[in-house]
């Protein structure tokens, strides 16, 4: 009885004594950012028994992947409600993978809202439009919901840019959000030119001018941008606004400005 | 029955080597063993043909798909069959000498019930080890051999790009799916993977300590493990209740080791936290194994 009370006193030794440390590594994680949602009975129900068990024994990822494999197969037999709730519950599950929230609003905006316009079942062909448009707005409110378990990365502000951009057809709302994946360090150089060339199409010319301005006076040789597009299009505002030839990069006299070193 | 303290006087780190060798030679063995280690190989080795189902064409997007499905399937499988390894392999160290009575002869000897259970718990830890190593070169290859396919299309991507837009885009996801398939982050999460299996075998030692039945320690260590990934969304939902807090403490944490979903999705995993973890698990083996002791030196042999 003796041995098996000081068993007891060591086990609670030990986890007194990591408590403070357990403390550290859980804060050291929340600040990472790592793992996931926790288990709710919604999300048990969607998933069934065997995954919920293999989700407690820490198989999170393994899970996420099958379902979205799943989500392929609904995808298939056009399944679309089915594979709706999949990209949720695998969304839930990994919040922090780019990948599915990337390839989930993908499939909403331009599979499903496609497969849906064209259904055959569909009356009118505004009824088909009516349809397509209630999943551009699924995939808008994914890809929102994305940002706001991702917001320290360009990728999702540029995805929701460029669904603004090609589905909703709206230049300011996609200008906005390309000018917030731009502002990332690692975003591509495209993204900026984007942002620059977005502006102008909503009729702001004076701030896409000051756009292409900041691209054109930054470092050529280290900066890998297509010098000769921003070229053209600074060129193409200037004669567009009239800007006085003294205050222009480009004057209209042979007098070709040094790119900045 | 001996005194426990009485145990470390003339204490042989030697015999120690001797018994966790023989352990692990026994294990090795085992038909068990080596049925669980085919499978886990077998499985690993075949993640890169699971991963193309349903997952597109390889070169753009669906790469990095089908790489992080290698991952996360491959880096399960190496923690749910050493799970199995550790708790099968552990659960039947004790119950096994005591049903064949070589218990009796090998204590008899001038061999110390201490040195006894330290050789059998480095044993199983060896066969952990060996397990893992095994286990991560099958993981490496079948990475290597998904990934270079996938880099060979990205390439292809690159020369036949028809702008310099697309260009730049395929050349960062041949950047990405370079950095997916060559990640040093996967050492880090093996390390913590074989530090929690370590963990789980002290612990089914302890339960081996005071049952005779091997089917009772794989069940408890079962439990203990499953409670271990729970306890801590339980700690946050019981934070009011003082007598569940304390019992929970009991439970080690065994989540802190799951790294492997963040470093696939691209966090860094800095080796500050790797050795906070790794002491964390460490501290605890120390003191299971501890607690073993102290049972088994009593139990009536």
């Amino acid at each position: 009885m003796r041995a098996i009370l000081t068993a007891i006193l060591v086990l609670l030794l030990a986890a007194g004594g990591t408590l403070p440390l357990q403390e550290r590594i859980q804060g050291q994680r929340l600040q990472l950012k790592y793992g996931g949602a926790h288990v709710t009975r919604a999300m048990r129900d969607v998933i069934g028994q065997g995954m919920a068990i293999g989700l407690l024994a820490g198989f999170r990822s393994v899970i996420a992947d099958f379902l979205w494999i799943r989500g392929h197969v609904h995808w298939e037999k056009k399944e679309w409600l089915q594979q709706y709730n999949n990209m949720q519950v695998v969304t839930m599950l990994q919040p922090q993978s780019i990948l599915f929230w990337d390839s989930g609003a993908w499939h909403m905006a331009w599979n499903i809202g496609y497969a849906e316009r064209t259904d055959t079942n569909n009356d009118t062909i505004a009824q088909g439009i009516k349809r397509e448009r209630i999943w551009h707005e699924r995939a808008r409110q994914f890809l929102m919901r994305g940002i706001e378990n991702i917001p320290n990365r360009w990728d999702l502000y540029f995805k929701l840019g460029w669904l603004y951009d090609q589905k909703f057809k709206d230049p300011t709302l996609a200008a906005e959000q390309y000018g917030l994946a731009a502002r990332f360090s690692d975003a591509p150089t495209y993204v900026a030119r984007m942002h620059c060339r977005k502006l102008a199409e909503c009729g702001k010319l004076s701030e896409s001018y000051e756009c292409w301005k900041s691209i054109w006076f930054q470092d050529h040789g280290k900066v890998p941008h297509l010098w000769n597009i921003v070229e053209r299009e600074i060129r193409h505002l200037e004669n567009e606004m009239n800007i006085l030839d003294s205050q222009r990069v480009f004057p209209q006299q042979p007098r070709k400005p040094e790119p900045p070193r | 029955m001996t005194d426990a303290r009485h145990e470390w006087v003339g204490f042989s780190p030697r015999r120690v080597w001797m018994i966790a060798v023989n352990t692990l030679t026994e294990s090795v063995r085992q038909k068990v063993y080596l049925i669980l280690i085919l499978f886990a190989l077998v499985l690993i080795s075949s993640a890169s043909f699971f991963s193309q189902f349903g997952f597109g064409e390889m070169g753009g997007q669906e790469s990095l798909e089908q790489l992080k499905f290698i991952k996360d399937f491959c880096l399960g499988a190496i923690s749910v069959f050493g799970m199995l390894i550790a708790i099968v392999g552990t659960a039947q160290l004790i119950p096994n000498e005591l049903e064949n009575r070589t218990i009796y002869t090998i204590l008899s000897k001038p061999v110390r019930r201490v040195e006894f259970l330290l050789g059998k718990y480095a044993g199983s830890a060896l066969l952990m080890l060996v397990s893992v190593v095994m286990m991560s070169l099958m993981f490496g290859a079948a990475l290597k051999f998904k990934g270079d396919n996938h880099l060979k299309m990205a390439r292809q991507e690159v020369s036949r790009a028809p702008d310099a837009n697309a260009a730049e885009d395929a050349m960062r996801q041949l950047q990405k799916i370079h950095a997916a398939v060559y990640d040093p982050d996967v050492v880090k999460a093996l390390v913590l993977v074989f530090v929690k299996l370590a963990l789980l075998a002290a612990i089914t030692l302890l339960v081996s300590t005071f049952s005779t039945s091997m089917v009772f320690n794989v069940a408890v260590a079962l439990l203990i493990f499953f409670a271990g990934h729970l306890v801590g969304p339980a700690k946050e939902k019981w934070r009011e209740n003082s007598g569940a807090q304390f019992v929970l403490t009991l439970i080690p944490d065994l989540s802190v080791f799951n790294v492997a979903d963040d470093m696939i999705l691209g966090h860094a995993i800095p080796w500050l936290y790797v050795a906070k973890v790794a002491m964390y698990g460490t501290v605890y083996i120390v003191c299971v194994i501890a607690a073993s002791h102290f049972i088994f030196a009593d139990r009536e042999i």
